[in-house]
């Protein structure tokens, strides 16, 4: 089942500017999705609309069977939304961000207070319950907003560039809670452009750029499909020749560095070391060293886009604003 | 009902912030505390004057003090708006499934309630300084209720500024333009010694209103003529800003 189904989404700004080019997917039940690209291609507009914040120009959207247009106050109920910059209230403590957030979304005084101390628990903010967001730590304030995003246990949470501004050890415990969240059954819907965390969060994902989809699948597939898997295996001097022959029958390869290694590719790398190992092996040859390289999704975005994610956000130097 | 809870908690959240930035209540009052002091105490021998109405001029001059304090202080509900906008906190109130006037109520009601205070404030000191309130206690407390009345009209003006402009350097500064309907006023002297232009334009004066009605509460008794003249000129102005700031406010809202 459909949480979330959108079929030619678009939107231009006054001025001409068109952001969202004709955006169509869904996400089942359950799904971590994401959205990824580089700044500007338009998934923080794509978000914005699907979350009620930003009206389509047009194309038709529903999250949880209700019209994100016409039924925008249902939409609300059932999803979360944490945002990019972490919306809070700069002089409000972390425990009075949720107290207000469990009144407003209709949950009685003693049902905010239990959940509030359930969240404050859960993202380990306890202890800066009671001190204003302004003295938080980024990582802090992107819990802090996660967990006001759950205080009405949405089915579906959003959350745009989840992890930008965040240091790499707080953005390893976010993507842990992340998981146990889902874990939990609540469905994901995220914009990212780092590929690492599209990569470890995502169940399925697809590619945005200048505000169409340019590719989607799992990031397997998506890596599948710009080629195979690269296994390089290191030899002694001399070796070279009896080694090709043995690993002729298994892939394309090729003899580099010198002869000292040669570089095989295959479909399945990992599962093709064991055989390698008994060919070479047969052939009275033990390799120094083997090493199985795998296309990252920058391979994925280079084939789709022509650039890699980084040269893109150099490239744009008009950021994708909130409105 | 649910208007009611919403307005509630997005009221108590502004109140409570309020002493935690403590410039916000102190910064708005100093100027009129400056001229409840030291002007009246420069304008001392203004009694002097044929036809002045009172025996001291910080009996007579506490009446516009009030209305600057509410001119002064009104901006805040845009002045948090704004605010509310560039942190994202807006945004997280626009996803919430609540009533998109609640929003803008909790904010008026804050206003109102830091008026009334610092309103409260701007007495107290009147009061040491030698003025009384010829109505009493009851009387203090209609010149609060009317500064908070009054006062929430006059915010509708700062809601449009920073819904307009999304800038808080603007909005703070916009309420100084509001600061000639002050000075054109009776707030230093009385209307039959004004020049006959200034005279006209004090009856279209919505602050002049405000200040007679102070002014007859603190001087004479509950006039309700004047009283009368106070909240006409804040449902005058009320319906002047607040369609142009629903407006402004539907827009920021939709997207």
């Amino acid at each position: 089942m459909l949480v979330l189904e959108c079929d030619d989404l678009r939107k231009t700004f006054a001025g001409g500017f068109e952001a969202v080019r004709g955006i169509t997917f869904g996400i089942e039940e359950g799904e971590a999705f994401g959205l990824l690209g580089p700044n500007g291609a338009g998934k923080t507009t794509t978000m914005r609309m699907l979350g009620t914040l930003l009206s389509p120009t047009s194309g038709r959207a529903t999250v949880a069977g209700h019209d994100v247009v016409r039924e925008a106050a249902a939409v609300r109920r059932a999803i979360g939304f944490a945002m990019q910059e972490a919306g809070l209230a700069r002089y409000a403590t972390g425990r009075e961000h949720l107290h207000m957030m469990g009144r407003l979304y209709g949950l009685s005084r003693a049902q905010t207070r239990s959940r509030a101390d359930e969240l404050l628990v859960l993202f380990g903010l306890v202890e800066a319950a009671d001190r204003q967001v302004r003295t938080y730590s980024g990582g802090m304030r992107r819990r802090i907003d996660l967990a006001c995003g759950l205080v009405h246990r949405p089915r579906l949470l959003f959350l745009d560039e989840p992890t930008t501004g965040v240091d790499p050890t707080s953005r390893a415990a976010l993507w842990e809670e992340l998981r146990r969240l889902q874990a939990d059954g609540v469905s994901l819907f995220l914009t990212t452009h780092y590929l690492e965390e599209a990569d470890r969060l995502c169940d399925r994902l697809a590619i945005v750029d200048r505000g169409v989809i340019v590719a989607r699948g799992t990031p397997d597939e998506l890596k599948a499909e710009v080629g195979a898997d690269v296994v390089t295996v290191g030899l002694t001097d001399g070796e070279a020749p009896s080694a090709a022959a043995v690993l002729e029958p298994l892939g394309r390869l090729r003899v580099a560095g010198g002869g000292r290694s040669i570089a095989l590719e295959l479909t399945d790398g990992a599962s093709a070391v064991a055989s390698i190992v008994e060919r070479l092996r047969g052939a009275g040859i033990v390799p120094a060293t083997i090493t199985v390289a795998r296309p990252t999704l920058d391979d994925v975005f280079m084939r789709y886009t022509g650039a890699t994610i980084s040269e893109h956000d150099e490239e744009s130097a008009v950021p994708a604003r909130r409105r | 009902m649910r208007l009611v809870v919403e307005s509630g908690v997005l009221y108590r959240r502004a109140l409570r912030e309020i002493p935690r930035v403590p410039t916000r209540i102190a910064f708005p009052v100093i100027g009129p505390v400056m001229q409840l002091v030291l002007l009246t105490a420069v304008l001392t021998r203004v009694t002097q004057i044929p036809g002045y109405p009172a025996r001291s001029s910080v009996q007579f001059m506490t009446a516009g003090v009030l209305a600057l304090t509410v001119l002064a202080g009104a901006g805040g509900a845009g002045f948090q708006m704004v605010q509310d906008i560039d942190t994202g906190f807006f945004d997280k109130l626009r996803v919430a499934p609540i009533s998109r006037a609640a929003i803008v109520l909790g904010l008026l009601l804050t206003d109102a309630t830091r008026l009334a205070v610092q309103s409260l404030v701007v007495l107290v000191i009147a009061l040491l300084l030698g003025a009384h309130i010829a109505t009493g206690v009851p009387g203090l407390i209609g010149i609060l209720v009317l500064a908070a009345i009054f006062g929430m009209a006059w915010s509708g003006i700062s809601l449009n500024v920073a819904l307009r402009t999304r800038n808080p350097e603007v909005t703070a500064a916009a309420g100084v333009l509001t600061f000639p309907l002050y000075f054109g006023s009776t707030a230093f002297m009385p209307y039959a010694l004004l020049p006959h232009w200034l005279q006209v334009f004090n009856k279209v004066n919505p602050i002049n209103y405000l200040i007679v009605a102070d002014r007859a509460l603190m001087s004479r008794h509950w006039d309700w003529g004047a009283i009368g003249g106070a909240l006409l000129a804040s449902l005058i102005v009320g319906a002047i800003t607040m369609p142009l700031a629903t407006r402004a406010f539907q827009r920021a809202v939709s997207g």
